[in-house]
């Protein structure tokens, strides 16, 4: 460390941050603690092994920098770790033996030439860990010119939180504590740089000024920080960038990541002819699910509202599903399905029911091959599972073209084909209260076909006007609808409110459409190259909307306020071309341009679409201020106080404010503004010049206060420059000393 | 005096000499040098017996000048103090000898007990530093520095100076008593000798003259001016003040603090000479308001006042 040994003003004092002294090891701790954070999460996004072995890594070559070996010394011992440890790990040959060293440069010429080729995946682990190694090497010195030299440790303190905020927004590593931790130890390290600085610069005795210094800072940051942790927190405004970001980059524009941020729901109930009232969180796992996908996983459907809640209309049918026979489920045409999926699911406590994907065709349990399916609820019975751990599961991953949906403007030739089905899925009791219907015409006046339509009550749902809440749902009244108490009374729900609402709401304009329940995506635990696991718990659980659409089947709607839709919309400007006359049928792979093209569309789509149903759904400022305003007015009353200690205090840190001015400054004028600010300075301490009064009379007067003679000093240069009219040989390098220390005296003045 | 420290060299050994015989009364020694050296006179006002004369004669003999003194008296006249032309039978023509006023340095002893016209021939003198007798102008010696006294007590069969002559007094100021370990020492001192006798001069005339040409290059920067002004233009506003301070007192302020400046040894003035100094260049130079004078409020006592309320310069260029 590059210390400067300087005088103080006052008698020999020798002002110094010594070399491997307590001071430089704090700094160097918190520069170790930081690079620390830097690897935690390595564990979590690339699956490091032995991580200890890097932090030990680090240890050592702070500790190295902290003792000022030569450099030489530094390298010798940093590069015999590293040589070990790979060793250890990757060769295991006794290191004294010739075979270890031939070995070890024989890997690292070989994975040179690899590198050199531009062949990255030959690479070994062994020159990655090198690589590493003197990665963590270079940041090590990067962090010492930046701790001891430059004193500064902001900007990577600020690179720091931005590291720790995007491994946690993309991988699972929670960096809820690393932040604190971090803030904890970047703002100590801030805070201890500065009291540094100050020492070299202004000269200010050291041991008694660090506890000074000290104590506070330490108080202040623990101080804010619990404030900090303490407040309440806004909601995030974007819920969750993720999928949309997500959808950016893999194409997969409804597949949704980890975590949607706070919404709770009920555990599976499969009583669902009353609903309403609040429910209680419930975090016990369900499922545990290997997919390369999130998506919605169903359990069952439901067609009969009864105006309190779902029933199913026919439960008599059963069918035996035998050796991987195909399950006769037809959520989607054919034709307009992707390609071919499999997931294994596991079960993690209860297992009195199945959850199954959308597009499923074949389910594999790990004990049985027989189970039962009930066409009528779209439901597998498990009773005869009750020793299966495991199941996989082979599916279609749907995916619907937005064009194709939009081309169904009516249910003619349903009506006439199959008016049973019809009256199913559009069934409502008779006692339904008749501004339901008026809503929903009044939603849908301008949409002309059923897409747009439901598009219209989704959005409708999602809109600032409903409140997501488990806590604070009312029972409906003895006659009350449901449905209606949601929407004109209440408003407050959760899914089951929006679901049912928006099947009921579909209904009325004669659109058939049932209520899907199941568990959304679920929490993603961990990632693979290619699969995702999940984990569904009670929380989970949901509900939804499916509408009918001929020829296409039961497309997935998503009314409640703060869920994403994770089914695959898609939008394909051919059509256009095409008119019409784009049927299922010709569906084809478009050749890679149109591709690219289609894709690029397909995002624009999708952020629009983004864009618009998270204004609507989850963003209003009302809300916001709701959430916010004790933020806001402990913030208002925090910085009021903070002003009014400001000013109050402003005899202790305007004159340092000052002396930073002046730092700098070398001609006479500033010397004369100099003298002239340190007279303020006094004035504001106590010290006042009365009318008559002299500069002479008014040095000795301070001089008298301070109890030394620097006043007089000073003054007798500036009388000179002021009555003999110049600037001439007023050397203010030389005064500045002289200056700053009665500057500080006045900082450090009591009051009077 | 505070600020006695740093004395002009030649100034700190006129004054080492003088307080050989002078004993306490360096303010005033200082004082009546800076008249010298600025080229004005000093109008002692004081009971008789406490040390002007002393104080005048030793100063002549420190700077190794001609001495005179003109005791005033009611039937002294003009040509008394001038000079007189007298006919010399011999030479067949009148022959000028010249009064006591041809000297360097002049004590002149209660100058309010002569006539008014006597007065006038000094002051007169005095300001034109010549006299024209005859028809014939008589150049003063230099330097030229005339030391009056005034008894303040005894007004019977005196004839005041009118405040246009006090005006030709550079300063006014009194001696004051010694203290009592002061006139313990002065009169150990006398016991056996009188060291008047001893004292020599520390420098030359040709030194003083060109010591008072030194003075007149003594920096006065705009803000002393200012600072003058203000000062002045208060004693004219002042409601206790019947008449104000004239042009001519600010003049006469500003040398006197130039020579104050110089024998304290700096090249340029402060507002502490100004200060310093006004008391006893203004203080003859007003004339208070019979109320004030009734409340026995003294012409210093109000200069001391306005001092304390005229804001000193203490920064460049703040014009009002």
């Amino acid at each position: 460390m590059k210390v400067h040994l300087r005088r103080l003003l006052t008698g020999g004092d020798i002002v110094t941050i010594k070399p491997k002294s307590l001071e430089v090891f704090l700094i160097y701790m918190t520069g170790f603690l930081l690079l620390w954070e830097w690897l935690r999460p390595l564990e979590v996004i690339v699956q490091i092994q032995n991580l200890q072995v890097f932090v030990v890594f680090l240890a050592i070559g702070f500790l190295l920098y902290f003792f000022q070996l030569r450099w030489i010394f530094k390298a010798i011992i940093l590069s015999v770790y590293m040589v070990l440890t790979i060793n250890h790990i990757f060769f295991n040959e006794p290191f004294i033996t010739i075979i270890f060293p031939v070995r070890f440069l024989a890997e690292i010429a070989n994975n040179i030439g690899h590198v050199f080729a531009g062949d990255w995946l030959a690479i070994t682990d062994a020159f990655r860990t090198l690589l590493l190694f003197i990665l963590l090497w270079l940041l090590i010195y990067l962090l010492n010119y930046w701790l001891v030299i430059r004193k500064t440790i902001f900007f990577f303190l600020v690179l720091t939180i931005v590291y720790l905020a995007v491994v946690d927004t993309f991988f699972p590593y929670e960096a809820n504590w690393a932040i604190v931790r971090t803030m904890i130890i970047g703002l100590l390290a801030v805070g201890l740089l500065f009291v540094y600085k100050l020492i070299e610069q202004e000269k200010i005795l050291f041991l008694q000024q660090f506890k000074n210094w000290v104590i506070p800072l330490i108080a202040i940051v623990l101080f804010s920080i619990t404030i900090g942790v303490m407040i309440p927190k806004a909601g995030p405004v974007w819920p969750d960038p993720v999928p949309f970001i997500q959808s950016m980059a893999d194409h997969h524009p409804s597949s949704e990541g980890e975590g949607t941020g706070n919404m709770r729901r009920i555990g599976y109930d499969e009583d669902d002819s009353r609903l309403g009232g609040p429910f209680e969180a419930d975090n016990t796992p369900v499922f545990r699910i290997e997919s390369s996908h999130a998506q919605y996983w169903r359990v069952e459907t439901k067609d009969m509202y009864t105006g309190k809640g779902w029933e199913s209309s026919n439960l008599h049918e059963r069918v035996e599903i035998v050796d991987e026979m195909e399950i006769p489920m037809y959520t989607v045409e054919p034709s307009f399905e992707e390609k071919d999926e499999a997931a294994k699911i596991e079960f993690q406590s209860k297992k009195d029911h199945i959850v199954y994907p959308y597009g499923v065709k074949q389910l594999t349990f790990d004990t049985e091959d027989t189970f039962d399916y009930s066409p009528g609820n779209e439901k597998i019975y498990t009773g005869s599972l009750q020793n299966a751990n495991s199941y996989e599961v082979q599916y279609n991953r749907p995916a619907y073209e937005v064009y194709t949906l939009r081309s169904v403007e009516n249910y003619t030739q349903l009506i006439n084909n199959n008016l049973e089905f019809y009256e199913r899925y559009t069934q409502l009791p008779e006692n339904l209260p008749g501004r339901i219907r008026d809503l929903a015409v009044e939603l849908t006046e301008s949409k002309t076909n059923i897409y747009e339509k439901a598009k219209a009550i989704e959005s409708y749902l999602s809109s600032y006007r409903f409140t997501y809440d488990t806590k604070n749902v009312e029972y409906p009244g003895k006659d009350q609808d449901y449905v209606d108490q949601f929407l004109f009374e209440t408003m407050i729900g959760y899914c089951d409110n929006f679901s049912t609402s928006m099947v009921v709401l579909l209904r009325t304009l004669g659109i058939p459409s049932r209520w899907a329940k199941g568990y959304t995506k679920g929490t993603m635990v961990g990632h693979d190259e290619n699969t995702s696991y999940f984990e569904l718990t009670n929380n989970d659980a949901h509900s939804w909307v499916e509408v009918y659409f001929p020829n296409i089947g039961w497309v997935p709607f998503e009314p409640t306020k703060g869920f994403n839709n994770p089914t695959e919309f898609y939008y394909d400007l051919q059509s256009d071309q095409h008119e019409n006359s784009r049927t299922a049928e010709d569906v084809q792979p478009p050749p890679e341009e149109e591709k690219e093209q289609l894709e690029k569309e397909e995002k624009k789509e999708k952020e629009s679409e983004q864009n618009k149903t998270e204004q609507q759904s989850t963003f209003s400022w009302g809300s916001f201020w709701d959430d916010t305003k004790w933020w806001w007015f402990g913030s208002g009353v925090f910085s009021l106080i903070t002003m009014l200690i400001l000013i109050l205090t402003k005899n202790r840190w305007l004159p340092y404010m000052t002396i930073f001015r002046f730092r700098n400054m070398e001609d006479g004028e500033s010397f004369a503004n100099a003298y002239l600010q340190l007279i303020k300075s006094l004035e504001r301490s106590g010290l006042k010049i009365e009318d008559g009064a002299t500069l002479r009379q008014y040095a000795k007067y301070v001089d008298g206060q301070l109890g030394n003679e620097k006043m007089s000093e000073l003054t007798n240069y500036y009388e000179r420059f002021l009555y003999r009219n110049g600037p001439e040989q007023v050397s203010w390098e030389s005064l500045k000393e002289i200056w700053e220390s009665l500057m500080k005296q006045v900082a450090k003045k009591k009051q009077t | 005096m505070a600020m006695v420290q740093n004395l002009q060299p030649q100034i700190a050994n006129i004054l080492n000499n003088i307080e050989k015989v002078m004993i306490g009364k360096q303010n005033e020694t200082i004082l009546s040098l800076t008249a010298l050296l600025a080229g004005g006179h000093v109008l002692l006002e004081d009971v008789p017996g406490v040390g002007k004369t002393m104080l005048v004669k030793s100063i002549a003999k420190s700077v190794s000048s001609t001495f005179k003194r003109i005791q005033f008296t009611p039937d002294l006249l003009p040509s008394d103090v001038l000079g007189v032309s007298i006919y010399n039978p011999k030479e067949m023509e009148f022959e000028f000898r010249p009064g006591p006023i041809m000297g360097n340095i002049i004590l002149a002893d209660e100058i309010n007990r002569t006539s008014p016209k006597t007065q006038s021939a000094l002051l007169e003198g005095m300001e034109e530093k010549s006299v024209t007798i005859d028809g014939v102008t008589y150049e003063l010696p230099r330097p030229f520095f005339v030391m009056a006294t005034q008894n303040p007590i005894e007004y019977e069969g005196t004839y005041p100076l009118p405040e246009a002559q006090l005006d030709r007094f550079l300063l006014k100021m009194r001696m004051g008593y010694p203290s009592f370990d002061e006139e313990m020492e002065v009169l150990n001192q006398r016991q056996k000798r009188t060291p008047i006798d001893e004292l020599e001069a520390v420098i030359s005339t040709e030194e003083l003259v060109k010591m008072q040409e030194q003075v007149k290059e003594v920096f006065v920067d705009d803000t002393i001016k200012e600072y003058i002004i203000n000062i002045v233009a208060r004693t004219r506003n002042h409601p206790h003040i019947y008449l104000g301070v004239s042009p001519r007192g600010s003049i006469a302020l500003m040398k006197a603090s130039q020579a104050y400046a110089f024998v304290l040894g700096r090249d340029f003035v402060l507002p502490d000479d100004v200060q310093f100094l006004a008391p006893f260049v203004f203080g003859h130079r007003i004339i208070l308001r019979s109320e004030a004078k009734y409340e026995g409020t003294t012409a210093e006592d109000i200069i001391y006042s306005i001092l304390s309320n005229t804001k000193v310069p203490i920064q460049r260029f703040v014009r009002r």
